[in-house]
């Protein structure tokens, strides 16, 4: 930008920052110098200026002067619409908020982040990592996903859900991200099945896209997201019980899961509940040498098939 | 085109924070020559309405070693954030509040319920659920490492999955994702070790003071188990969790990866666990080792 308008622009905006009141072009045209003499070149400019502004998203408000003179509009910056309120912070404080902004592990999550920071406190400081936290390191589509519910629009992605390998075209409004268990998950309204759904962030095929669209249903004010967890917990089915034979010492992802253990000499005997096959199977496949599955008959099956078409995908291994 | 103005708003709330800040401070904070954050500040300077409720932007930079704003013309507090940034910020922090351990939580909720007083119009759309550490697991080691003494813990090992008993000294704990993992020097394997607290199935406080070797250096482990795989591109999301080396696509949906793990172990039960979606090309070890496991069903 060239000098002369950067000067002149600031000049309009601290115009409007400073008034209490909305100003009429002619009284901008007085105050802000480099508008010029002719009365067709100002408001050209004018109009450019206030564009700019409100492109960097500057809340310029229109307004009419007066109640008396509708018609005649003003233009001012309201301050609390814009600027950051004070918020008083310790130093102790301040240091939390470097740590938290540190966290994410991704540039442009982290640098937000880091910018929300200088917001809130804008005092430089020296960011004394007081312990190593980490979040969202490496993980693919956090920040497209959080950007998209800000904007409250529309994203579109492909999709392999937990039962099939087939792969779906999604398009969903975004209301949540959500770290579970090792996992990120989205959680949104999908457009074509009319209901909440939850999807895995590290299933999605390719890129998620934020579309132009604006969001068909936002997230009701009273959602509650602990009844989406409960939910897909215990989902359409009841509990159900899986025993299982494992190795002394061995299985170890699966005796994290036991309700009880009961030791024996050459198998432990171990009581998990579950509420879907896809659970557990991946777990027992894992650890199918030193793991037997006791019933029920179902799970045992699935176990088989994962096992087999693995072992022809191999070649059994000729 | 609009970098000088966007500069300059974030320039003059920053120096009104930091008043006395040379130059040179200014140029480091914002990225920028000196020449640049001279040049910002002189059209400042020269700055501010001309009439009714005039006067420039007061600003004092004899020296360039500190310089003074006393009156900002009412840009004396930075931008709001936007919802991003506020998005950004509040899940960092909901994040630190998961981890009472690592943080003094009650500090975070204060700061999260004072920035949205302030801002009400903001929320952070991230929810986080760390997962679960049994409390009498983490007295246990709270008081290890307050007390400096060693710990005998029953962990179920994620590389291996197997269970095994060891002596560590414990340093510290850190969160990364959701979990938490204890930093110690293991006596059974004589290197720094990193434990999942939610996988620690037991722990108990020794008699004896915490005894590591000076000489070694915490060193994270390596990946250093180089293997080629195959796998449909729906199963990308797998790939979030190896170094990838290198990368060749074949048709539509397949593509061929060289990878580095952990170990051989933890790649067979990815594979295994794949249910045939995950193909094992080399090493020839690999492929025996994950034969081997899978005819070990009955």
């Amino acid at each position: 930008m060239a000098r002369a308008r950067t000067e002149r622009m600031l000049n309009l905006l601290f115009v409007l920052l400073n008034s209490t009141t909305p100003l009429t072009r002619e009284q901008i045209r007085q105050r802000v110098p480099g508008y010029g003499e002719s009365n067709d070149a100002f408001e050209r400019m004018f109009e450019r200026d206030k564009a700019a502004l409100r492109e960097l998203a500057i809340p310029v408000e229109t307004k009419p002067v007066d109640l008396f003179h509708d018609d005649v509009l003003g233009y001012r910056i309201d301050r609390s619409d814009w600027l950051m309120p004070e918020i008083s912070i310790s130093a102790q404080e301040r240091t939390y908020l470097s740590l938290a902004a540190s966290a994410w592990q991704s540039a442009q999550l982290g640098a937000a982040a880091r910018q929300a920071v200088s917001s809130v406190d804008a005092r430089e400081q020296d960011t004394a990592l007081l312990v190593p936290v980490s979040l969202a390191k490496g993980r693919r589509h956090i920040s497209e996903i959080l950007s998209a519910i800000t904007n409250a629009k529309t994203v579109t992605f492909d999709y392999v859900g937990l039962k099939g390998s087939e792969v779906v075209g999604r398009t969903i409004d975004p209301w949540r991200a959500l770290l579970h268990s090792g996992h990120w998950y989205l959680i949104g309204f999908d457009q074509e099945k009319g209901e909440v759904r939850t999807f895995r962030t590290d299933r999605i095929v390719g890129d998620l896209v934020e579309t132009k669209h604006d969001i068909l249903e936002p997230m009701p004010a009273d959602f509650d997201l602990s009844t989406i967890t409960s939910n897909w917990e215990s989902s359409d089915t009841a509990a159900m019980i899986a025993t299982l034979l494992v190795r002394p010492g061995r299985a170890a992802s699966l005796r994290v899961l036991a309700t009880s253990c009961k030791v024996g000499d050459e198998w432990d005997e171990l009581t998990i509940p579950y509420h879907h096959d896809s659970q557990l199977v991946g777990l027992i496949a894992s650890a199918c040498d030193v793991t037997r599955v006791e019933s029920p008959a179902e799970l045992h099956k699935a176990v088989s098939r994962v096992v087999s078409t693995t072992l022809s995908v191999h070649n059994n291994g000729k | 085109m609009a970098n000088d103005l966007e500069l300059l708003i974030k320039l003059l709330p920053w120096l009104v924070a930091n008043n006395g800040s040379s130059l040179s401070e200014v140029a480091e904070h914002f990225g920028i020559t000196e020449k640049y954050a001279l040049d910002l500040i002189g059209q400042l300077v020269v700055t501010g309405p001309s009439q009714a409720g005039g006067g420039l932007v007061d600003i004092d930079f004899e020296d360039q070693d500190s310089i003074f704003v006393s009156d900002a013309k009412a840009l004396d507090r930075p931008v709001k954030l936007s919802e991003f940034e506020a998005a950004s910020l509040l899940g960092g922090l909901h994040y630190l509040e998961q981890f009472p351990n690592v943080v003094d939580s009650q500090i975070v909720a204060g700061l999260i319920q004072r920035i949205q007083q302030a801002l009400p119009n903001v929320d952070s759309p991230i929810n986080v659920v760390a997962a679960p550490i049994a409390e009498n697991i983490r007295i246990v080691l709270n008081e290890a490492i307050s007390s400096g003494l060693s710990v005998e813990i029953k962990y179920a090992g994620i590389t291996k999955d197997d269970v095994s008993v060891r002596v560590v000294d414990p340093v510290s704990t850190y969160s990364q994702e959701d979990f938490m993992y204890l930093k110690s020097w293991c006596r059974n394997s004589q290197a720094w070790r990193n434990f999942r607290l939610d996988r620690i199935l037991e722990a108990k406080v020794g008699s004896d003071s915490v005894n590591i070797p000076t000489d070694e250096e915490p060193s994270e482990a390596k990946r250093e188990y180089l293997a080629t795989i195959e796998l449909d591109k729906a199963f990308y999301g797998q790939l979030d969790q190896v170094d990838i080396v290198s990368f060749k696509e074949y048709m539509w949906h397949a593509v061929e990866v060289q990878i580095k793990v952990y170990s051989r172990e933890w790649l067979v039960s990815m594979i295994l666990a794949s249910g045939g979606r995950v193909k094992a090309i080399d090493p020839p070890d690999l492929i025996s080792a994950l034969v081997e496991r899978a005819k070990g069903w009955e």
